[in-house]
């Protein structure tokens, strides 16, 4: 993996965290002052494995020049407001695989490495899958195979328990909040997975029970590491596409009337609006993976009023 | 979802989701209001959360009926919902009270509190730089859990709606 930054408007110790990140991913740093120089550095360097470019919202024009210059490159632009306040034609740039906001203050900046460093990870090991490549060490994911209602239901009541739990005597109400938006949260996207995802399910109403085969079936996990509580829901069918997605936590849309919808109009949007990152992973016609990662803050307000990350990853 | 009947107000408990039958709410949504002739008062507050099935079904039921209603004692799951499909307010719809999430620093937890309109909240045009400050019963502070902008926006459409 090669990262090329380019953010003249960043500190020097911004740029020198960032580059702390590539590294410890085992990654190839290099800092771009203009086009010019960004494509000398490809030149003298061969493209490689990956090409990744770092950028801000700032520099939208810049990271358009790349993406006519390296049709090939990936990109991660860092932001410092949110990306559904961003405008329309850079949230749909095609090059951009993750949205990443910017650190509140450089006293977080060790958080802000470790959370680069799990989405360079990604790119570099191009292993994109799995809730354990982005929850820390102590976390101990655990799994439930949904095929019908009941093990939707016994799914939810479990990650309810476990979730309440953590609360359990002390911040008692606090906890139960928590609990009822991730149970809201996988609920969606499990009916997402059932109804939207598979084929032979769609223009079904949700309302009818339903009953999947094990091709079908989804596979919902969470953990929690002290930091993030996270979540992901696994379909075997790999059709979401990343306009499709942006399409839904599009927040210039007008607001929603269910009355036409064959679904609610809760889903994707809903859950962005919760977590503190959102990736979605796709390996085309093979499973499609969505990954939210919830910071308990103590002030609901506070997660709600956050910098969100989204990245889109599609394994080749 | 279980249901009772006091007077024009209709109690709800249990889970609106994908395996709600709101048959007999919706029966019971027309006989009271037959009864009384009045506006029906539907109480959520023992609901404890919607998905967006049963979301759908509830709104599509209230637009088969035709009933005018009032939400009284809104959970904060659908105030949330409120401010996110706009068919709540398309039809005969008002609110008299609703629950909001207030954070105590001394206690560390959040407590549940049902604001009445017009009385706890004013209707207005907006709330940007609105500030609504709470005490608990032992007089310590509490402070809204809530963007007051984005919360209150279903009050905003309600004060439009009303001219």
């Amino acid at each position: 993996m090669h990262v090329i930054c380019y953010l003249p408007e960043q500190s020097r110790a911004l740029i020198n965290d960032l580059a702390t990140a590539v590294n410890a991913t085992g990654g190839r740093f290099d800092v771009s002052e203009n086009i010019e120089s960004c494509e000398a550095i490809v030149v003298e360097q061969g493209l490689g494995r990956t090409f990744v470019f770092v950028t801000t919202d700032l520099n939208f024009e810049f990271l358009k020049q790349v993406e006519q210059k390296f049709s090939n490159c990936s990109s991660i632009v860092l932001l410092n407001k949110q990306l559904i306040d961003q405008p329309t034609e850079l949230r749909y740039s095609p090059s951009v695989v993750s949205f990443f906001p910017l650190p509140s203050t450089q006293k977080h900046s060790g958080y802000w490495i470790s959370e680069l460093m799990c989405l360079f990870l990604k790119i570099n090991e191009r292993s994109i899958f799995g809730l354990d490549k982005l929850l820390a060490f102590p976390a101990r994911p655990v799994s439930y195979l949904v095929f019908n209602d009941a093990d939707k239901r016994n799914a939810l009541n479990a990650l309810k328990r476990q979730v309440m739990g953590l609360g359990e005597n002390l911040a008692k109400i606090r906890f139960e909040e928590y609990a009822s938006r991730l149970e809201m949260m996988v609920d969606e996207l499990v009916l997402n997975a059932v109804f939207n995802a598979n084929p032979s399910f769609r223009g079904r109403q949700r309302g009818n029970e339903f009953s999947l085969t094990n091709e079908e079936s989804v596979l919902v996990s969470w953990g929690f590491d002290g930091k993030y509580f996270g979540f992901s829901v696994v379909d075997r069918f790999g059709l979401l596409e990343r306009n499709i997605v942006l399409n839904y936590l599009d927040k210039t849309l007008p607001k929603e009337s269910v009355l036409l919808r064959s679904s609610g109009g809760m889903g994707l949007r809903f859950v962005f609006e919760r977590v503190s990152h959102l990736h979605v992973n796709v390996s085309p016609s093979r499973q499609t993976e969505i990954v939210g990662l919830l910071c308990f803050e103590k002030r609901l307000r506070d997660i709600d009023s956050q910098m969100r990350s989204f990245s889109f990853f599609k394994s080749n | 979802m279980r249901l009772k009947v006091e007077k024009s107000t209709i109690f709800l408990s249990g889970e609106m989701n994908e395996d709600t039958d709101f048959d007999e709410t919706l029966r019971m949504l027309k006989e009271t209001h037959q009864a009384t002739g009045e506006r029906v008062r539907i109480d959520l507050s023992n609901v404890i959360r919607g998905n967006s099935v049963g979301i759908m079904n509830w709104i599509r039921y209230l637009y088969e009926c035709q009933v005018p209603i009032c939400y009284v004692n809104a959970p904060v799951w659908l105030v949330e919902q409120f401010n996110t499909i706009n068919d709540f307010f398309r039809m005969d719809v008002s609110v008299e009270s609703f629950f909001a999430r207030f954070y105590s620093e001394a206690d560390d937890d959040i407590y549940m509190r049902c604001l009445t309109v017009g009385v706890d909240i004013p209707l207005l045009d907006d709330y940007s730089d609105y500030e609504l400050n709470m005490v608990d019963e032992s007089g310590k502070a509490m402070e809204a859990d809530f963007s007051t902008e984005m919360y209150f926006d279903f009050l905003r459409e309600l004060k439009q709606k009303q001219g």
